[in-house]
């Protein structure tokens, strides 16, 4: 060792310039195809103009960042995002009805994918297929076979693949996930995540298709409904993902991002539950799913307190919510840092900003497909329990539902015909 | 009579879940869409329970002969393609025939429902339906066939489905060829191989993908390694060759070192670096100087990636190149791998940019135990205050353990260095504890120097802490106690804020019988950010001792703290804290101005329901049913 004085005054190995300037800024082009932009640009195309786009529009601004199209199956939609890209300041972006333009340009290198959930796993499969990197909103699929596509397209042609379950990126669910990963309150026995409900999917009667929507497209590989408004809408509160044919209700809605969470804590990223039992069977109060350990994972349960998810250990408890709200029983976890030897989780402070990076440094994402699969396989299994209305038993290493052939060909779906998964 | 008597029995004979499926079935033609939600509703409803484990061999068969009976009815088409559905989905070889008929259904939705259907309960006979279909099926019909034969997963389809590799419908051709992949079936492969091979270049990728699916063997690599029709297939043919013969593999990689031109390079080079093998590291690392800037990113991001802790040496030469990405890249990986030998590389950049959150993230995770124990002799050895402040602020960061009570003592020496005692109140900010906290109210109480550094530290150490009330009880109130001038407690009284409980309020209302300690009362108060906090301005308010002034203060801070973005609580806290003030209000005005801070809100018909049933008691108040019924009203 140097002396002290000589150790501590060491002339930056970064140069004057030091590491100020992100590398998003400096880095040069690294794209799977090696093809990507002049200038270290990455080109991106969105596609899925409707309510979650609005938190992905930013990456167009992010330095090294070039939209080049937007695509959705609504004109209106369509319209209102060409609209946007110019207030952006990008007045040459293409605004194209049909994703496959996206997908066959050669110049586009990066797809944002925010359509409903039935449409998530053949664009994205596509995508990687045509040497695109992804990210794709949670849940990440609607069945348990297109995960398992995903997953495998992920690892087949090393796609950067970011799936939205956005909690990973902030630092209080970190926090949470490691107070429980380093053993803080002890042996975890049970969670409680907050779903809430959406209003039960109804049968509207037929209306007319509005001019310039392709309502055909946009039902892609989900069985024919006659079109009304409030079965396409896209709404926080249900809309869409009222229905089962596009999304998993609120399993996939909170779900998505709790369930994430608790597997992030328990460490479970690489595999999944064995048991899921739906609310109201055998007098059951609580829809619940549990670990092979018997760690049981509830939802909507009174006991999950005022927070979002609460995850109860021998030695305490760590509650938390979005908008940095956590506690922790005994109090003083939630800022005591994590010391020499404690287990640190992966660290990105922005989901989207995670995506770009890695897409230029081929590092893993936070929340690549293979997490997402999991995660997506806890939403769409709770889905099928309460659908059946009875238990379900999971083999997460096979990935099958066990002994019970009629829940199983729920796994998958059948596709209208134009509509089939891309290899 | 006797037939009387055999209908009346024959009625409670049929079983219940029989029942049920005519009820359903009859509601699936009403002219009100919610009933036939319930009629669909009812009928997952039935068809879950008896296909439940164990009950297969009850009704199922009625059940499943009912509903097909259905599906050729006059029905609506979207309840007809609901029953198709429900057959596909719960239906038996029993099935199959009725769905058959359907094929030739004067509705295309029918026919394409019906096609997926039979493939969904997938056994040999529905296969060999579809099959048989196939073989007599129009142009408009065949793709919806062979979509639904390559989906039932049944063996029994593969033979038809290679005859339609020689279709003269080229999407024909590429479903097959898609469908015989994901089958994995290699007899395939030949002509796969060879319809790619005829094919136009951007014409080749279903083939290409459907050989992947199945596997390739080394000379299929070969070819798509220089000729796959684009760089995810050349890359993935580069990763099943690494997963079946590794020295293959070196020598390819071998092959596009230097050539960062050549197609897919990066990820060819990606794909070797995240292999996290051996032999391909053996190949990157002897031909280090060929490297590009990009491809020794690559290496650093697989590095930390796999958590390869062997090549930390590699990456420490890499802290050393020319490229900012590379040494960032190269310092992400190290946060992951590194070890005692990397923290002084670590710890220059650090010092050279401190507010680079990759760096601080970086150092913070670092495994270098023994360097803390250097820290810690440097800490104790008095030396240069610069050099023991970055010390102090590198063992905050690093939460060395063992270094409280020394940075503790430090901090309280009126001997040593102001910097470096502001400095050690910073660090204790993070790893100080509830002696920490006393430590930091002796300081203030002994109005130094150091008081204003302690005020910010102790908030900000209050705060992390948690548990206001057990640190009120055994901190705070006890300094307090012990307070001998008003200058002192006026200190504490600034800082409160973090501290939140019913006690402190308590505590710093009665200090408002003092004037100089209520101008600190109420420069602290705004900082509150708990709903109680507002029965504290209401009684400030209506306080005799209280000047004008004081009194409007108060009426503004009342509002804040029911109005303001920064208050912690849910709607329900917020509405019980409300009615509270609103029953010790003084005057009409006081009740709405903390009524009109909901209407001010804009709520939620949800919140609507909760603030109503909270204010139930207050209806009867004159002052405030009118404001209450428009609040409350929902459109």
């Amino acid at each position: 060792m140097n002396s002290r004085r000589e150790f501590l005054k060491k002339t930056a190995l970064l140069g004057v310039s030091g590491l100020a300037a992100p590398i998003i800024s400096k880095a040069s082009t690294l794209g799977l195809n090696g093809r990507i932009g002049a200038n270290s640009r990455i080109n991106l195309a969105y596609i899925g103009m409707g309510l979650q786009v609005k938190s992905h529009l930013g990456i167009s601004n992010m330095e090294g960042v070039q939209p080049l199209y937007v695509c959705d199956v609504k004109q209106d939609m369509l319209s209102k995002a060409s609209g946007e890209m110019t207030k952006r300041g990008f007045n040459e972006v293409t605004a194209t009805p049909d994703y496959e333009d996206v997908i066959n340009d050669p110049a586009v290198d990066a797809v944002v994918v925010t359509t409903p959930d039935h449409w998530h796993a053949a664009m994205a499969i596509a995508a990687m297929r045509a040497g695109k990197d992804v990210y794709v909103e949670k849940p990440m699929t609607l069945t348990i076979e297109e995960g398992k596509a995903m997953v495998e397209a992920e690892a087949r042609y090393g796609s950067i693949i970011q799936v939205g379950s956005m909690q990973r990126s902030n630092g209080t669910f970190r926090k949470a996930a490691e107070i429980v990963r380093n053993g803080w309150i002890g042996e975890i026995k049970t969670a409680y995540c907050k779903l809430g409900s959406f209003p039960p999917a109804q049968l509207d009667a037929p209306e007319e298709i509005p001019d310039g929507f392709n309502y055909d497209k946009w039902l892609g590989p989900a069985p024919f409904e006659p079109y009304s408004a409030s079965r396409v809408q896209g709404n926080y509160g249900g809309g869409w993902r009222r229905h089962w044919d596009y999304g998993s209700r609120k399993n996939g809605d909170w779900g998505a991002h709790h369930y994430d969470i608790v597997q992030w804590a328990l460490g479970r990223d690489e595999t999944g539950p064995v048991k899921f039992v739906p609310q109201g069977y055998q007098g059951e109060k609580h829809a619940y799913y549990e670990y092979a350990d018997g760690i049981r994972v509830y939802r909507d349960h009174p006991d999950s307190g005022k927070y979002m998810i609460r995850i109860q250990g021998t030695e305490g408890d760590v509650y938390v919510s979005r908008n940095g709200q956590i506690m922790t029983t005994p109090s003083g976890f939630a800022k005591q840092p994590l010391g020499l030897g404690d287990e640190r989780l992966y660290l990105s402070k922005n989901h989207q900003v995670n995506w770009i990076e890695c897409i230029r440094t081929r590092k893993r994402t936070i929340c690549p497909a293979s997490v997402g699969h999991r995660t997506g396989s806890i939403c769409l299994l709770s889905g099928i329990t309460e659908r059946l209305g009875r238990p379900i038993q999971w083999d997460p290493e096979n990935e099958h539902i066990i002994g019970d052939p009629a829940a199983s060909k729920w796994e998958s779906r059948p596709r209208r015909a134009g509509y089939e998964l891309p290899a | 009579m006797k037939c009387i008597l055999s209908l009346f029995l024959g009625l409670f004979l049929i079983p219940l879940s029989m029942a049920g499926i005519t009820e359903a079935l009859s509601q699936l033609s009403s002219d009100n869409y919610d009933v036939r939600t319930e009629g669909r509703n009812e009928l997952l409803s039935l068809f879950a329970e008896a296909t439940a484990p164990g009950n297969e061999a009850g009704e199922l068969p009625g059940m499943l002969a009912e509903v097909a009976s259905a599906t050729q009815k006059d029905l609506p088409i979207p309840s007809r393609l609901y029953l198709i559905k429900t057959l596909g989905l719960f239906g038996t070889d029993t099935s199959v025939k009725p769905l058959v008929l359907l094929l030739d259904d004067e509705s295309p939705k029918i026919r394409d429902n019906a096609m997926q259907a039979i493939a969904r309960i997938g056994t040999d006979q529905a296969v060999a339906a579809l099959v048989q279909r196939l073989g007599k099926a129009p142009e408009s019909e065949r793709r919806g066939l062979l979509l639904a034969l390559s989906s039932s997963n049944n063996e029994t389809a593969i033979l038809t489905i290679g005859r339609l590799l020689h279709d003269s419908d080229p999407v024909l051709t590429n479903l097959a060829a898609t469908a015989l992949g994901k089958m994995s079936v290699e007899k395939a492969i030949p002509i796969l191989l060879e319809l790619r091979n005829s094919a136009p270049v951007d014409q080749r990728l279903v083939f290409e993908s459907a050989l992947l699916d199945i596997g390739l063997n080394k000379d299929i690599v070969s070819d798509f390694l220089q000729n796959g029709s684009n760089d995810s297939i050349r890359v993935a043919a580069y990763r099943q060759l690494i997963e079946m013969d590794i020295s293959a593999a070196a020598n390819f990689l071998q092959s596009i070192i230097g050539r960062e031109d050549a197609p897919a390079h990066y990820g060819f080079i990606a794909s070797a670096a995240s292999s996290n093998i051996p032999q391909l590291y053996k190949v990157l690392t002897d031909n280090i100087d060929k490297l590009s800037a990009n491809d020794r990113v690559l290496m650093a991001s697989a590095i930390g990636d796999n958590r390869a802790s062997h090549y930390e040496d590699l990456l420490l030469s890499f802290l050393n190149d020319e490229s900012i990405d590379v040494r960032l890249a190269t310092i992400d990986a190290l946060g992951w791998i590194g070890t005692n030998k990397s923290f002084d590389a670590i710890y220059a950049q650090y010092l050279s940019d401190k507010n680079n959150d990759r760096v601080r993230d970086a150092l913070t995770r670092l495994n270098a135990a023994a360097f803390d124990q250097l820290l810690i002799r440097v800490l104790e050895n008095s030396g240069d205050p610069i050099e023991m402040i970055a010390v102090v602020e590198l063992i905050a960061l690093r939460n060395t353990p063992g270094t409280n009570e020394l940075i503790s003592s430090i901090a309280t020496s009126t001997d040593r260095d102001p910097d470096l005692r502001k400095a050690c109140l910073k660090a204790l900010e993070t790893i100080g504890n509830t002696d920490s906290v006393k430590l930091m109210l002796g300081l203030i109480l002994a109005q130094s120097d150091m008081t204003r550094p302690a005020q910010t530290s102790l908030k900000r150490l209050s705060q992390n802490l948690g548990n206001p009330h057990k640190l009120w009880l055994d901190a705070y109130q006890p300094a307090l106690a012990t307070a001998s001038s008003d200058d002192q407690i006026k200190d504490i009284l600034l800082i409160l804020d973090g501290v939140p409980t019913q006690e402190t309020l308590d505590y710093m209302l009665s200090a408002c019988a003092k004037p100089q300690l209520k101008q600190a009362v109420l420069r602290t108060l705004p900082r509150w950010t708990d709903y109680n906090v507002a029965l504290t301005w209401l009684e400030l308010a209506n306080s005799d001792s209280s000047t004008a002034e004081d009194k409007a203060t108060a009426l503004a801070g009342l509002k804040r703290a029911l109005t303001h973005e920064s208050m912690k609580g849910d709607i329900r806290t917020k509405a019980q804290v409300a009615k509270q003030a609103v029953l010790k209000a003084k005057t009409p005005e006081q009740k709405l101005l903390i009524l009109n801070a909901f209407k001010d809100a804009g709520l939620s018909n949800k919140d609507k329901s909760i603030v109503s049933k909270e204010f139930e008691s207050l209806k009867s108040d004159e002052d405030v049913s009118e404001l209450l019924s428009e609040l409350i009203a929902t459109p």
